[in-house]
């Protein structure tokens, strides 16, 4: 049999806050973070809540302890500030042998400096050469990568929401076939003016704080993070007493190929890519005590994936999704719901589903309400969907 | 690593490759340091209705993709798997102009929806209903090489019989202005076919898509495999001699085993020692080039894939990839094994193995 992959180190930065404790505090007492904006501009800010790091990019690169005239975007001082916590908590020393790779996802990369001077670019470019490559994905990969002199392998996902999660799932299988021994995966991404217009674009933001799962629900919030969490085989990290966190058990990338930017309302996607990662889990559907769901409180969305996990449950585990606390952190999404997920097992807990009063028609499904700690949690189902029909789902197992 | 047989590839660049699988192509060139792709004629593979809201890159990169699956139309792959280093970078562009144009308001979602990385993947899914594992790589000058790496993992994994992997990259006129202002391309206008020989510093845009159908298992015909990737995060030359001595090693060759090293060399004098270097290590084999054909862009190593796997198949050997100022050596009786070598920007530098498995 092979060896167990696990989950020895969690970082994270949110609006909920710096740290997995702080997150945990906000989530364990309902306390959403989502707000009017204040360090984006666009015509926007007060339209929409949005899930904002109260910080300026610049006071953000201080706290990463990164130069703040050199080109780093906000999305590389968020990621180089999540991803630290993540190394200290795994007890990864400066001196070690071990080939680390970093497995980064983001959705738009350095767009949020980009659109600040786009324009000027185009007209005098030589003033702004320091950001002469952070149009692209791997820009803040590279800087983060080398801010923790990781080389062994450096990649980029992008995947739309579920970006981090197949980040996730790739560190895993890397992990597994020992191409690397440490996989340090996750993803980034700011709150950009262009992302703010997609979507409302394509009418699909809640004026109001989201509703996730309620037949009244009127769309995503969205917000700005990243989170990292540090995999490797059971037997690497007690050769270096690091402590465990839990076990990956389980995970599964599908895409349904239904439309480019809706899922199939049935749930299709979402049913297999949930059953597939239950049977790579050796699990059946009465071991998941707890689904952080993906649950954007868009109309489509959720009833996809109630209706994906109405059928593959007969008896439905406690479910929640909490975009409703930080907003739709898109690129990040997967690796900050992993780490709520894989906090869920550490603490016995649940977290509760903000602003649900109706349950949709069709389903009747309602999510948990509450916080509640003191559980049996042995098994948690994260899910991550996104645009192009690309669908990931994750499980994570007390050891 | 598992090894990836190439069943069917096809290949859009700024040569006649498109369904050309013999390498006889009337070589293209350019003075103004760009390199376009030849577009076919898209409305074959793609229709009507989808066309008229595609950008030039989408195109690209479906046609490519979808003449690909064609070649072998009983196979439907279990993963699709493609990386491409800047995206639909004409969406992207459009969508920030329309932003400041319309000062947010009142905006058109399909150049936002088509800015996203996974685009291609998504509709390549939808159009051919491949319900799978479905991935999209964007690192730069590993955004090919990892595409590769995951089918590997893939067919090592044991689930996996067939996959298609691939790549596609556009430039636009905009970009290329601004790199040309932060000093990527060259200052002075060359002609592209004298990239090899330029030593000043830059080198010339280029742009292409090349998608492989490529199976776990070894075919009854002969047939090209890729063998080995190395992708390389800012090497020293120590760990680039590392590599390809490791490579050797694993599969029981001598350097003399190599018919030819195919180079990525770009003109670009800042980059030229590590090409210099590997010269060396290869200092008694034949070396092939194919930048001057598709300019430098984040998957040119796809093309060059293209190439390596085309000249395993055909045994042709085509004057264009021959160095004008290096001498010419005999060629081998049979053409076996191929190694790329690239260097994309100092960062990202890899290594591959691709053989004839006859």
């Amino acid at each position: 049999m092979a060896e167990k992959i696990i989950v020895s180190g969690m970082g994270i930065l949110t609006s909920l806050g710096k740290g997995v404790e702080a997150n945990h505090h906000n989530l364990s007492n309902e306390i959403h973070c989502l707000s009017s904006l204040d360090f984006v501009s666009t015509n926007h800010s007060h339209s929409f809540p949005f899930g904002e790091i109260k910080k300026d990019t610049r006071e953000l690169l201080e706290e990463a302890e990164v130069s703040t005239n050199k080109g780093f975007s906000r999305t590389v001082a968020l990621g180089i500030t999540a991803l630290r916590e993540a190394f200290i908590q795994a007890r990864i020393p400066l001196n070690h042998a071990l080939k680390i790779g970093l497995i980064n996802a983001t959705s738009v990369g350095g767009m949020c400096e980009v659109e600040k001077y786009y324009f000027d670019i185009l007209e005098t470019p030589e003033l702004f050469s320091a950001y002469s490559d952070t149009i692209d994905c791997a820009d803040c990969t590279h800087r983060i990568a080398d801010h923790f002199h990781i080389k062994h392998f450096v990649t980029t996902i992008s995947t739309a929401c579920s970006s981090s999660a197949n980040a996730i799932m790739l560190g895993t299988r890397l992990v597994n076939q020992g191409i690397i021994d440490i996989a340090v995966c996750g993803g980034t991404d700011a709150l950009t003016r262009f992302t703010i217009n997609g979507f409302n674009a394509l009418k699909n933001i809640d004026k109001h704080p989201c509703r996730p799962f309620d037949a009244d629900r009127n769309g995503l919030n969205l917000g700005e993070g990243a989170a990292y969490i540090i995999i490797e085989k059971e037997s690497t990290c007690l050769q270096r007493s690091a402590e465990p966190l839990a076990q990956i058990s389980g995970y599964c990338n599908y895409n349904e190929a239904f439309h480019p930017t809706a899922p199939n309302p049935e749930g299709q996607g979402a049913y297999e890519v949930m059953h597939r990662a239950l049977v790579k889990a050796n699990l059946t559907i009465n071991d998941i005590d707890y689904i952080n769901a993906h649950g954007t409180a868009t109309l489509t969305n959720d009833e996809s994936e109630s209706n994906a996990m109405k059928r593959l449950f007969t008896k439905l585990p406690r479910f929640s999704s909490t975009k409703c606390y930080s907003g739709h952190t898109l690129a990040a999404a997967g690796a900050v719901e992993a780490v709520f997920s894989i906090n869920a097992l550490m603490k016995q807990c649940v977290y509760a589903n903000l602003n649900f009063k109706t349950p949709m028609p069709d389903t009747l499904l309602i999510p948990q309400l509450q916080y509640e700690e003191h559980l049996n949690i042995r098994h948690v189902m994260s899910n991550s969907f996104a645009f192009g029909g690309n669908n990931a789902s994750l499980i994570f197992s007390t050891l | 690593m598992s090894p990836l047989y190439i069943l069917a590839s096809s290949c859009i660049s700024p040569q006649h490759s498109f369904l050309c699988d013999d390498l006889i192509m009337d070589i293209q060139c350019s003075e103004n340091n760009m390199l376009y792709c030849i577009e076919p004629d898209f409305k074959q593979y793609i229709n009507p209705v989808q066309i008229r809201r595609m950008s030039r890159a989408l195109k690209i990169g479906y046609t490519t993709a979808i003449s690909c699956l064609n070649q072998q139309p009983e196979r439907i792959p279990e993963a699709v798997l493609i990386g491409t280093g800047k995206g639909c970078l004409e969406d992207t562009e459009h969508f920030l102009h329309s932003i400041k144009e319309y000062n947010e308001t009142a905006l058109n979602a399909t150049h936002f929806i088509h800015s996203t990385y996974n685009q291609l993947n998504g509709m390549i899914a939808l159009n051919k209903k491949i319900s799978s594992y479905n991935m999209t790589y964007v690192h730069r000058g590993f955004s090919f090489e990892h595409s590769l790496m995951d089918a590997a993992l893939l067919f090592e994994e044991g689930n996996t019989e067939t996959a298609l992997v691939g790549s596609f990259d556009e430039m636009t006129l905009e970009h290329f202005t601004v790199k040309k202002q932060w000093g990527y391309w060259k200052k002075e206008s060359i002609c592209s076919l004298d990239l090899l020989s330029s030593r000043t510093e830059g080198t010339i845009s280029g742009e292409g898509s090349a998608f492989y159908l490529v199976s776990r298992h070894k075919p009854q015909q002969p047939v090209a495999s890729i063998k080995h990737i190395s992708p390389l995060y800012r090497p020293s030359n120590d760990e680039v001699t590392k590599a390809v001595e490791d490579i050797l090693d694993i599969h029981s060759l001598k350097k003399e085993d190599i018919d030819f090293v195919m180079s990525g060399k770009n003109g670009d004098a800042t980059i030229e020692a590590s090409y210099q270097h590997v010269d060396q290590l290869f200092n008694k084999t034949q070396k092939l080039y194919f930048k001057h054909l598709c300019g430098e862009y984040d998957t040119a190593t796809s093309f060059a894939c293209w190439l390596a796997s085309t000249i395993l198949t055909t045994q042709v050997v085509p004057d264009y990839l021959y160095s004008p100022t290096e001498a010419k050596q005999t060629t081998p009786a049979k053409v076996r094994h191929i190694l790329l070598y690239n260097n994309y920007f100092d960062a990202n530098q890899s290594l591959m193995l691709l053989s004839l498995e006859a």
